[in-house]
């Protein structure tokens, strides 16, 4: 199986670990806060939008806001599918540094 | 739902316009929605200017992410239209064939056409002074005399440059070596031609090569074929009394110049030949161009000099129109001769009427493919109706359908086009004999032309599709799923309207094939009034005029000569119109000075009195034409008198024009023994051998005269070439349409013959005949090639008529040809249909039948 693009796997991390408030401001700002730098709304969306059609994360439309012009937010919760492709990348993460020798990369 | 929350804030408008056009359309709410949180948040709690710098410096960096993603999207949109394209054409195999085969003829035609067209429009675009060139109109022709080109540049600053072009008469043999060649078409021409025109130089120099005596420059492929790999330059080649150097050799012109030739000899080489037409004023075989300066009006400059040209002849004022008419001065600009259909002196001519017709008739066959096109794929709605159905179910949109047909459309356009191109690449050299010259492709590759082609792609693409795209769409999936009752499909009505267009189309190409080649025959094989095989003309130089008995009497004697007779008359096309004294009044008529044999010579028909007698009718006695009797309204005419000369015999109308035009009055008067134009008949037999006789006498009685002659045939020939070419052209076109319309017929037969598949095994079983179902399928088709007679007909009248208006002497359009023409197309038609109706019929029963 083809794996997550980088964005796509720290996206799809941000949305598991929003749980219920995972919609596309707040997956914005997580990733800012986690990364250092700032992530253009494009940025996020478009890694999304294929998570989306892989089958990895699904929406929930909320309530319409008056801030967002009455559209609806629209939270974005991983599916099963998703939480396998993100363990199946943490075991290859995992196993990649493992097998590291270098010594400056060693202590973590 | 958003008039129930009033919006807060809004995004500046243009971005917000930016943003909806660039998002794809499932994440396009989300992500606009987010942009107009951030900003009002951003607003309040810092101000409106920075939330807007921070609103578009947003939109820069998301745009490229946006607009990948949206592309990402419809690519596999795409990928999935192909899938179901390529299912479709798996399933429909005939369908598609005849779509796109008939898509593909129609388009290499209208290819090859759109080139044609293309490469006649750009005449002369080579040319670096195209727009500074004229030539000069002399009356109808454009023959000047040898010194008006320095006369004109002499009294006129803006005359820049001047150069005259005089077509060489003369043999066509070149001896190089030991090896005879032949170069078809030479001029004699001045220097200046490199500086005026732009003839490319690829060895030699353009600014010497012609300016001394016996000096020639050769096309590329004259002087190929002529030296094959040596270097042609310094050269000398065998022509004729004399000796000429190579001094240049140019690139070959294109076949879309106004000005031909494969070879150019120095003018000054024909003055030396001829002495005496330096400074004649009364030979005008020269054809004389002007070079004015850049964004000249040349229109003041015409009036001048037309004015300082009349002022030269005596009695000018007293003159009538017509004679007038005959020396009237003009200034002709390069761009408009190329397509100059009467007064053109230049050997090759465009046609623009031709043109026209072309473009029409390529647009007409290309209309038949289309319709092919809408037709099958309306028709093939009962076929695609599942797909439509679950996919407006599964929740597509109609407008996505819609995309989704156009896109089929436009592809398979594009793949007919990409096979209408290898046609074109396959059947290019007999496209180009078939109109009588190369188009060079290459030409083509700019950026217009190539953009033109691919916008007409879409558009024919759209044109196709633009119908079934709605009417296959149009489909509730409600009707199409439950499955019950097969609604008759619409659209029915509107396919019998394209297949009545189609064949109206057909029919009216056939009876303009027919037309066109009853009225061609027709010209060939009119009696021309003379007997124009086997006479060819000489013409002398005002020193050897007073030879002329002498030669004709040698020329009588040799065995392979039937007749002589001198005139004034010299070719085809050129002629002298003179003012008549005729009772009190002045008749123009045209005027033939001729010597007693000239009657019998040409093979002119006496039809009443008699021929001229050398011993008594010299400046006493004139003959008239049928058409000057008419015209002068004499009852009896012989013993008529102009002036002192009596009228004493009338000859049978003879074309000495173009069947374009009309015979008018013509006057043969005898008036003197000697005249520069020598007309012989040959007797029949050896044609060779025969003018090698005669270039004996010539050079035994005008030694170290050039010896050119012509023939009547040639010229009377080459005015209907162009017209023989129409006549093929026209015919390869209706028999494509003929086939593409049949293609269409078939597949829509086979369409009907599958629906009714049930209804035909039911009609069988209860007892119907078989030649009753191939009547019941061929009923509803015979009837609309019926109709399109009747939509036909009338169209062809009309544009046939104003076709054969162009002739003077031209067939009646005919009406016997309509029914014949319709009977035509019905008998394919009832073939083709037939062919599937009968199958049909033969089919057993029990297949139809079992499954139910």
């Amino acid at each position: 199986m083809k794996l997550l693009s980088r964005s796509e796997e720290i996206i799809l991390m941000a949305v598991l670990n929003l749980k219920q408030e995972a919609y596309g401001i707040a997956i914005r700002s997580y990733l800012t806060e986690a990364t250092g730098f700032e992530w253009s709304i494009g940025a996020v969306y478009a890694p999304l939008h294929r998570l989306e059609n892989k089958g990895l994360v699904v929406t929930r439309k909320g309530d319409p806001v008056r801030e967002r012009g009455g559209r609806s937010k629209i939270y974005y919760h991983v599916t099963p599918e998703g939480r396998r492709a993100l363990l199946k990348l943490k075991n290859i993460n995992e196993n990649i540094w493992g097998r590291l020798t270098i010594p400056d990369f060693k202590q973590g | 739902m958003m008039s129930r929350i009033e919006r807060v804030n809004r995004l500046p408008g243009s971005a917000e316009w930016i943003l909806k056009h660039s998002i794809s359309g499932e994440i396009r709410d989300r992500a606009i929605g987010d942009f107009e949180e951030i900003y009002l948040q951003l607003t309040q709690e810092r101000n409106r200017l920075y939330a807007g710098r921070w609103i578009w410096l947003q939109v820069l960096k998301s745009l490229p992410v946006f607009l990948k993603d949206a592309f990402d999207w419809r690519l596999s949109m795409f990928t999935n239209y192909l899938k179901m394209i390529f299912r479709n054409i798996l399933r429909n195999k005939i369908h598609y064939f005849i779509n796109i085969a008939g898509l593909s003829i129609g388009m290499a035609l209208f290819i090859f056409i759109a080139a044609f067209v293309l490469n006649e429009l750009r005449h002369d675009r080579g040319h670096g002074n195209l727009n500074r060139i004229y030539q000069i109109g002399s009356g109808w022709h454009n023959g000047t005399p040898e010194p008006m080109a320095e006369l004109l540049r002499e009294r006129f600053p803006e005359v820049l440059r001047t150069v005259r072009f005089r077509y060489n008469f003369g043999s066509d043999n070149y001896r190089y070596k030991d090896k005879n060649f032949k170069i078809q078409r030479s001029y004699f021409v001045d220097p200046a031609v490199f500086e005026v025109f732009s003839f490319p130089m690829v060895r030699g120099n353009p600014a010497a090569a012609l300016q001394s005596p016996y000096s020639m420059v050769l096309t590329h492929s004259a002087a190929e074929s002529m030296f094959g790999e040596i270097d042609p330059v310094g050269e000398v080649v065998h022509y004729d009394a004399c000796d000429l150097t190579v001094a240049g050799v140019i690139d070959d012109i294109p076949q879309n110049y106004t000005i031909q030739f494969d070879a150019l000899i120095s003018l000054e080489t024909l003055m030396q030949l001829k002495p005496h037409l330096v400074g004649n004023w009364s030979s005008s075989l020269f054809q004389t161009y002007l070079l004015l300066p850049e964004n000249h009006e040349h229109a003041a400059t015409e009036a001048k000099m037309s004015q300082f040209m009349y002022g030269n002849y005596p009695g000018y004022e007293q003159w009538s129109p017509s004679r007038r008419d005959q020396v009237r001065f003009s200034l002709r600009p390069l761009t408009s001769l190329y397509f100059d259909r009467d007064r053109g002196g230049s050997l090759y001519h465009g046609n623009f009427q031709n043109i026209t017709i072309f473009s029409l008739v390529a647009f007409f066959v290309l209309c038949v493919a289309l319709f092919n096109f809408i037709n099958l794929s309306t028709a093939a709605a009962l076929s695609r109706r599942m797909e439509v159905g679950i996919r407006k179910v599964l929740g597509s949109r109609r407008s996505q359908l819609l995309k989704r047909f156009l896109f089929e459309s436009i592809f398979l356009t594009a793949g007919a086009s990409l096979i209408a191109w290898v046609m074109v690449g396959l059947l290019r050299g007999r496209f180009f004999t078939l109109i009588g010259k190369s188009i060079d492709f290459r030409t083509f590759l700019s950026p217009a032309p190539v953009l033109g082609f691919l916008v007409f792609v879409l558009f024919v693409g759209c044109a196709a599709g633009l119908y079934p795209a709605f009417y296959l769409s149009a489909f509730q999936p409600s009707d199409i799923l439950r499955g019950g009752k097969r609604k008759r499909a619409g659209g029915d009505r509107f396919r019998k309207v394209l297949t009545i267009a189609q064949f109206a189309i057909s029919i009216i190409l056939i009876i303009g094939t027919f037309t066109v080649g009853r009225q061609l025959d027709f010209i060939r094989n009119r009696d021309l009034g003379f007997n124009k095989d086997q006479i060819l003309w000489m013409e002398l130089d005002d020193s050897s005029v007073g030879r002329a008995e002498l030669l004709k009497s040698r020329l009588s004697s040799e065995p392979s000569v039937a007749g002589v007779g001198l005139t004034d008359f010299t070719k085809p096309g050129v002629w002298s119109i003179w003012s008549i004294p005729w009772k009190e009044n002045k008749v123009d008529m045209d005027v033939f000075v001729v010597d007693p044999e000239y009657v019998e010579t040409m093979g002119l028909e006496i039809v009443a009195g008699r021929d001229f007698h050398r011993e008594s009718d010299k400046g006493r006695a004139f003959i008239l034409n049928q058409a000057a009797v008419r015209k002068l309204g004499i009852e009896s005419p012989i013993g008529e008198k102009i002036d002192e000369a009596t009228l004493v015999g009338v000859v049978k109308d003879f074309n000495f024009r173009s069947l374009h035009q009309e015979i008018s009055p013509l006057v043969l008067f005898y008036e003197r023994d000697a005249y520069p134009i020598v007309n012989i008949r040959l007797a029949p037999g050896n044609m060779e051998r025969a003018i090698g006789e005669i270039r004996r006498v010539w050079n035994e009685v005008l030694p170290g005269s050039v010896f050119e002659y012509h023939f009547f045939d040639e010229s009377y020939d080459a005015l209907y070439n162009r017209e023989r070419k129409f006549e093929q052209l026209f015919t390869v076109f209706s028999v494509f349409a003929v086939i593409i319309a049949c293609m269409g017929l078939f597949g829509l037969a086979s369409f009907m013959a599958e629906r009714r598949t049930k209804e035909i095994g039911i009609r069988k079983v209860l007892g119907a005949s078989g030649s009753g179902i191939v009547f019941l399928l061929t009923r509803d088709f015979a009837g609309l090639v019926i109709l399109a007679n009747a939509v036909a007909w009338p169209a062809a009248y009309l544009v046939m008529n104003r076709w054969l208006a162009n002739f003077a002497y031209s067939v009646r359009v005919e009406l016997w040809l309509f029914p014949a023409a319709g009977m035509i197309a019905l008998l394919v038609a009832l073939l083709t249909i037939g062919f599937k109706a009968v199958v049909a019929a033969a089919s057993d029963p029990v297949d139809s039948l079992r499954f139910e």
